[in-house]
């Protein structure tokens, strides 16, 4: 990373507090709907010590999720690729259930297990299993076809393709998932807040 | 070659495919045998079951009856002791053109550090030499080939199955691959089935030539072709190559797959 890279992205943050800070002022904006940046800096100084504890927590709920959807899901995708019974017995269903907004069970959620961590850990995960599933199947379904002959050709089984060819050729796929998926976990622990 | 023992015996096979419209007959009732050491090349219109062919020899489908024994043993699951080259050479794009061809030996569980000073000659000879530490996407589409063929040939496989291994390559490309495997299959005393659209290349490769009818396919007749090798592409201009080549087409004009302009004078 240079100057060239990272002065564009900077100098308009810059401009957007200024914009900001300039349109509070001018047009005399309440605190309690826009506070002015130099108000929430000054609040974060003050505060900081309650700030930390909190973000620590939430990135603690954040990270929990995302590693159960990890955990969760991708040994889903791969039964779902192995198995075309698992996948007609559940594919649907976990596209339906995708349908169910996550934000409107949050509350039931709470009221099933309990207050703290872990109902905001089961949102984030929840919410964040989904993208993981989904790219990790179409990643893992990439392979050609000439290549599984090739393997079986080769005296392969299942487990050395899986590791030498499959997992490998799946893994844009499968990062590609990851990042919607933490983003996701993110909004999942927030919203639960 | 032609008098050699019989190395592969297709007798009587037949393979159905299921479809939503019904069943579809791919092939009806082939036999033939591959002698070993010989190049033997099936030649017919797409659809014809030329492919189909090549996995069921290689035990990568059943035949819905009918048996292909394959050095005296019967196929019933996938055959190893073979090389496959298909159109596309399908090679992982994270491994240099070395690593591809050692991926034979890795997935065989063997130690592919003792087969490296034979993957680097083989990269070599196919014309690879400096490029073995390339990816595939900084190679053509001629080298991904080559990489193809010598992955194909690093076990030194008695038995080599080519499914249009040329087909997506420029005319120019071709004939030095054509060339080039000439020399590759005379060096090793391979037993090749060799799967093609073009009639040239199946002459001049070849043995003998089987000549498909188009779905279902059925053999139309097998050419024998008595061209003395080594044969340089020069051959192809002689009335002998030009006589097994008419021969050749002459037979799919027969099925209706070609059909020559009517109103021309005849040559």
């Amino acid at each position: 990373m240079t100057w060239r890279d990272w002065s564009p992205p900077l100098l308009t943050l810059v401009a957007m507090v200024v914009v900001w800070e300039l349109a509070v002022a001018l047009l005399r904006v309440p605190e309690y709907i826009l506070p002015a940046p130099r108000g929430i800096a000054a609040a974060m100084v003050k505060e900081w010590r309650y700030l930390a504890q909190h973000t620590w927590i939430t990135v603690q709920e954040v990270l929990l999720g995302f590693a159960m959807a990890v955990a969760v899901g991708i040994p889903i995708a791969m039964a779902i690729v192995y198995s075309p019974l698992i996948e007609r017995a559940i594919y649907p269903l976990l596209v339906g259930s995708q349908s169910v907004p996550k934000i409107a069970i949050a509350p039931l959620l709470i009221f099933w297990a309990g207050l703290g961590l872990f109902p905001k850990v089961l949102v984030a995960f929840l919410i964040s299993f989904f993208p993981i599933i989904i790219d990790t199947v179409v990643g893992l379904r990439s392979v050609e076809p000439e290549m599984l002959h090739l393997a079986r050709s080769m005296g392969a089984g299942a487990g050395r393709t899986f590791v030498k060819i499959r997992f490998p050729t799946a893994l844009p796929n499968i990062f590609a998932g990851l990042k919607v998926a933490v983003t996701l976990s993110v909004v999942g622990a927030i919203v639960n807040k | 070659m032609l008098n050699g023992p019989k190395f592969v015996e297709v007798s009587d096979l037949v393979r159905v495919f299921p479809t939503p419209e019904g069943p579809v007959r791919a092939l009806d009732g082939l036999s033939f045998d591959v002698r070993r050491g010989e190049f033997l090349s099936v030649v017919g219109p797409s659809g014809c079951g030329k492919s189909t062919l090549a996995m069921l020899i290689a035990g990568l489908l059943r035949p819905t009856s009918g048996v292909i024994p394959v050095d005296g043993r019967a196929v019933d699951r996938p055959q190893t002791d073979l090389g496959i080259v298909f159109q596309n050479a399908v090679l992982l794009a994270w491994r240099t053109a070395l690593d591809n061809v050692l991926l034979q030996l890795e997935m065989r569980g063997l130690d592919p550090r003792s087969y490296r000073d034979r993957a680097w000659e083989l990269l070599r000879s196919v014309g690879l030499e400096g490029f073995e530490r390339r990816l595939p996407h900084e190679l053509s589409g001629g080298m991904r080939q080559r990489v193809a063929i010598c992955r194909a040939l690093i076990h030194d496989p008695p038995l080599l199955l080519m499914d249009e291994p040329f087909g997506a390559l420029d005319a120019l490309t071709r004939d030095q691959m054509t060339l080039d495997i000439q020399g590759i299959c005379a060096r090793g005393g391979k037993t090749v089935l060799f799967i093609t659209h073009s009639i040239t290349e199946a002459v001049f490769l070849s043995d003998r030539v089987i000549v498909m009818t188009p779905r279902p396919g059925r053999i139309d007749s097998v050419v024998e072709v008595e061209l003395p090798r080594p044969r340089r592409l020069a051959v192809r201009e002689l009335p002998a190559f030009a006589g097994y080549v008419r021969g050749i087409r002459d037979r799919f004009m027969a099925q209706g797959v070609l059909r020559d302009i009517e109103e021309a004078p005849a040559p």
